[in-house]
């Protein structure tokens, strides 16, 4: 059994095939990049998406030597996420589902991040920290389904390392602006003090980027220093409603997805952490932590195996839809 | 005059390590901040201190809004260190997970709850991490601890986010009367609270924006 999975929920697009066994067959990914200093703007990334989603997919096709008829079923991200990108993938999916009639499963983007990752770090029950420019979200399965534990009650924290960045002038050009960050973070010796914001399991972004904003103004300290005090303050947010989650669920395994996750400092957090709790951790690598088609090809699959397909007529999106909103009838009870 | 009586942390948190101990004859609990290794020392030590010292003036003022705390013994802010009266009782988290009592009790609890909760607001106290294993049931009275992430303030803001993280637990926690929960508690919490309704409108708010969902998805589970 063969999977196609399409993502485009925001800036990137992405083509994965996976097999019943988990073999990855190819993971093709394209992102749109919008001006220089200005953030995602849904349309222009959407019409980046129609463009490229052609050749994406038959790179996909290529890389893994198949053909469409190869494929058994087409998996595509129903949300959450941006409308008009949404709207491609979906697009794409019912297309290639009626031409060359294969099933069709709509799936939950948030819980493709935490399948895949249980798949490659041969995870059982994680607690999971979702990490990317438009999600913060501390995830874990309980009674039949993945449920949020902690969130952000206003902005992502990738969106606020984003910010900050754009502020100081970085640009992101050769590295995604969390990286340049992380690595004039390495340089910096001296921390300044940050607030610091959690509300039980949830943690709070935006009073930290005025604040670091106007640090930024003064121009009395070095980017070297701000990054590293920045860096280190909202990194120890998220360890801290990570472990309340693994404490208050007793479970024994800690997995971080989402582009943040490439950060080495905020990894080795976490494993410091895991370990002193007696947990397993794993952090996916780049090519799956990030936004991918891959695991939307998974999760998919995983699905069409219980039973659930898209009717043809319903490729709805849903740009709000939740964890929670999914029954979770591939996993046992824990 | 400090005694040791049982070697094994059984009330383990997530911050602290928690002991059961005798302190000049009565029986106490020993809570203690723990340093932890993945934060740099600087944010470490400030967090240590400053939740100590915050739980146990929160402790302390919340008598005064006639909601049951346990009584501070002794606080020693350099060693992160409250001694406090030990409970003899139950979580409210165990006692709603408990098959021996009908959803009714339960429920009656709940609003029980949002009245405690209210009387804190009134008098300008945010818990900050209002949650059912932090509410403890003692000869059916309710007592309230871990106030270490809490602060005085009068913000509607600050009291909504109060507010959410009861409404959060119980959906992540208690999922299947989560909903019928969450409305025992706000009647509960608009009795004792006249400005309840303003905050609920907030909380309603704030949780929108933070899920990225539209108001109208939620309303049905606010009572305002
Ligand atoms: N090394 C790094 N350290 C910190 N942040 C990083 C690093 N690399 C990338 N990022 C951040 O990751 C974010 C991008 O995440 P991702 O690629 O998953 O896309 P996204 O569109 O934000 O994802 P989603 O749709 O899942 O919210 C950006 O905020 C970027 O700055
Ligand atoms: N005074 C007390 N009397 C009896 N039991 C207590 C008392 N204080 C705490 N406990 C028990 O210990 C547990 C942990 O205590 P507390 O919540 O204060 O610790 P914490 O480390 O701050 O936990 P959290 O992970 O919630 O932040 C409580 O849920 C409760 O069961
Ligand atoms: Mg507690
Ligand atoms: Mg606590």
């Amino acid at each position: 059994m063969l999977s196609l999975g399409i993502e485009s929920s925001a800036d990137k697009l992405g083509v994965g095939i996976i097999d019943n066994n988990g073999n990855i067959l190819a993971n093709v990914r394209r992102t749109y990049k919008p001006p220089l200093g200005s953030g995602i703007h849904p349309r222009e990334a959407s019409e980046f998406h129609a463009k490229n989603i052609p050749e994406v997919i038959s790179e996909a096709l290529k890389t893994s030597k198949l053909t469409m008829d190869n494929i058994d079923i087409i998996s595509f991200t129903k949300g959450p996420g941006l409308g008009p990108c949404l709207r491609v993938g979906a697009v794409a999916a019912r297309t290639l589902a009626l031409k060359y009639k294969k099933p069709l499963v709509g799936v939950n983007h948030p819980i493709a991040h935490v399948e895949i990752g249980r798949l490659v770090g041969n995870m059982d029950d994680p607690v999971v920290l979702y990490v990317s420019g438009g999600n913060t979200q501390i995830i874990a399965f309980s009674e039949g389904r993945y449920r949020v534990f902690g969130e952000t009650i206003d902005i992502p924290v990738g969106n606020c390392l984003d910010v900050f960045g754009r502020n100081a002038g970085l640009s992101d050009k050769k590295a995604p602006m969390g990286r340049v960050i992380e690595l004039l973070a390495e340089n910096g010796t001296k921390y300044i003090p940050i607030p610091y914001v959690i509300k039980g399991m949830d943690v709070s972004f935006s009073g930290i980027l005025t604040h670091i904003s106007k640090l930024l103004k003064k121009k009395e300290y070095t980017l070297e220093d701000l990054s590293y005090s920045l860096q280190e303050t909202v990194f120890a947010m998220l360890v801290e409603v990570t472990e309340r989650a693994l404490a208050h669920t007793k479970k024994n395994e800690v997995l971080v997805c989402g582009g943040v996750a490439s950060n080495n400092r905020l990894k080795a957090m976490l494993k410091v952490m895991a370990e002193s709790h007696g947990a397993r951790f794993f952090g996916l690598e780049p090519s799956l932590a990030i936004d991918n088609g891959l695991m939307i090809a998974w999760l998919g699959l995983i699905m069409y195996n219980q039973g659930y397909s898209t009717p043809l007529k319903e490729t709805i999106i849903d740009q709000h839809y939740r964890v929670e909103d999914v029954v979770v009838n591939w996993r046992n009870e824990n | 005059m400090e005694q040791k009586t049982s070697y094994n942390y059984d009330f383990w948190g997530a911050e602290a390590e928690l002991t059961k101990i005798k302190w000049f004859g009565l029986e106490a609990i020993k809570k203690v901040r723990i340093s932890k290794k993945y934060r740099i020392s600087e944010i470490d030590e400030m967090l240590r201190k400053k939740r100590t010292i915050t739980e146990a003036k929160l402790l302390i003022t919340a008598k005064k809004a006639k909601v049951q705390t346990p009584f501070v013994y002794d606080v020693d802010s350099k060693k992160r260190t409250i001694i406090m009266e030990f409970i003899d009782g139950t979580k409210v988290k165990d006692f709603l997970k408990s098959e021996e009592f009908d959803s009714k009790v339960k429920r009656k609890l709940m609003e029980e709850i949002g009245k405690k909760v209210g009387l804190l607001h009134a008098n300008h106290l945010i818990h900050g991490d209002l949650t059912t294993s932090n509410i403890l049931l003692r000869n059916k009275k309710l007592v309230f601890i871990d106030f270490g992430l809490g602060k005085f303030s009068n913000e509607i803001e600050d009291k909504a986010v109060d507010v959410l993280l009861m409404k959060k637990c119980l959906t992540s926690t208690h999922a299947e009367d989560n909903k019928e929960y969450f409305i025992s508690f706000q009647k509960g919490y608009v009795s004792s609270y006249t400005k309840g309704d303003e905050i609920l409108k907030r909380a309603l708010k704030v949780e929108a924006r933070g899920r990225h969902l539209k108001e109208e998805d939620v309303i049905s589970e606010y009572i305002f």
